[in-house]
């Protein structure tokens, strides 16, 4: 027979194992919900070097490298999915008063401290977990810039996913450093 | 009986702890460890040329010029969105935790992209950092002479925009000591206080 005093103690490690069970487990909201749930979270942009007199005013004859005309900066930010089903940042967009192309890249650095910048096709979010676009990493890249961005400014911009789902967020833009 | 109810007891017993145990964020923290320095130092120091490039006001500028003071440089562009701004923002910590010594320092941002990076455009873009930063630009062969001495990997690259090209390029700093002689790598990202001490350990002349 086992004794009052160790069933109550074997009741407390009981309660003691599911809990410990329940701290440890992320808490699924078992949601009846399917497909993306996509939030994001602190968009930024990093500032432009502040160009006071456009090169424009110099050009000579053929513009051969359009691309020089106007400068490049980043859009960062953590995209959250909630969700249970993986989704995929296709496209993003500004308004053409801000920037001409806007490209999605990926920083990465090599064994040999070689950085590397490439546009890729998507960025995946994978269901309930996050996609975090950082400096050194994935990027929103703004190119042709066509004006001044100064910290306290802020850039919209248009995110499209492979699921149809279009977002758009307003970016606050930070100082270059 | 009571003893299989003791072993079921003891098993449960070490099932919480295990639980918790791989629950709780392992709490070895043994000590203060000194964190290591982040740069490599070449020992013997190696000996590099002299270069002369183009500065951001547009005249001639030589490492030389800068012979007395250690010099932090680092190769990089200005179309460069994350890891060119980066650095430099490092730079400006390191500028920061120098102190006083940071007289004895010179901040160099050297550009591979000639082709674009203006002495105007590069004013603009190391002094939107720090005043005192020196951005350097010249063309290919210059600039090809130049990455030889610190093993500076730089190549453009093209891709579907025909507007624009990318630029990899190694992200490292390096550090050139008051007599011109190459001392220090720092890989991208190092602890800017790290960084700070080895350089004033050089200002220092250890």
């Amino acid at each position: 027979m086992l004794t009052r005093s160790r069933w109550i103690t074997l009741v407390l490690m009981a309660l003691l194992l599911i809990a410990s069970l329940a701290a440890c487990g992320d808490d699924e909201a078992n949601n009846t919900q399917t497909g993306p749930a996509l939030t994001v979270n602190e968009p930024w942009v990093r500032a432009t070097i502040p160009m006071a007199s456009e090169e424009s005013g110099e050009t000579e004859g053929e513009s051969t490298e359009s691309g020089e005309t106007g400068g490049v900066t980043g859009a960062f930010m953590t995209i959250a999915n909630t969700g249970n089903e993986a989704d995929t940042l296709i496209r993003a967009s500004v308004d053409a008063s801000i920037a001409g192309t806007v490209e999605i890249h990926e920083t990465t650095i090599d064994e040999n401290d070689v950085m590397k910048m490439r546009p890729v096709e998507g960025i995946e979010i994978p269901a309930d977990g996050n996609a975090v676009l950082k400096p050194g990493s994935y990027h929103i890249m703004l190119l042709n810039v066509q004006r001044d961005l100064n910290p306290g400014d802020t850039v919209q911009i248009t995110l499209e996913f492979a699921s149809g789902q279009t977002l758009t967020v307003d970016a606050e833009v930070r100082a270059m450093e | 009986m009571q003893r299989s109810r003791f072993l079921l007891l003891i098993t449960l017993a070490l099932l919480v702890s295990v639980l918790l145990a791989a629950c709780g964020s392992s709490g070895d923290d043994a000590g203060p460890s000194p964190t290591p320095l982040p740069g490599t130092i070449l020992d013997p120091p190696k000996e590099v040329a002299d270069f002369t490039l183009t500065d951001h006001t547009g005249q001639p500028f030589s490492l030389s010029d800068l012979r007395g003071k250690v010099v932090m440089l680092f190769f990089g562009y200005t179309n460069c969105p994350d890891v060119c701004p980066t650095t430099l923002a490092e730079f400006k910590q390191v500028k920061a935790q120098l102190g006083e010594d940071a007289d004895q320092v010179a901040f160099v941002f050297v550009s591979v992209d000639g082709a674009r990076d203006t002495p105007e455009r590069l004013a603009a873009y190391v002094h939107a950092f720090d005043p005192d930063f020196i951005g350097l630009t010249g063309d290919d062969a210059a600039m090809r002479t130049v990455g030889q001495d610190y093993g500076i990997f730089y190549q453009r690259v093209s891709y579907d925009n025909p507007d624009n090209y990318l630029v990899d390029h190694t992200a490292s700093s390096f550090v050139v000591d008051q007599e011109g002689r190459y001392r220090i790598v720092f890989p991208y990202q190092s602890d800017p206080a790290g960084m700070a001490e080895q350089i004033r350990r050089l200002v220092a002349g250890q």
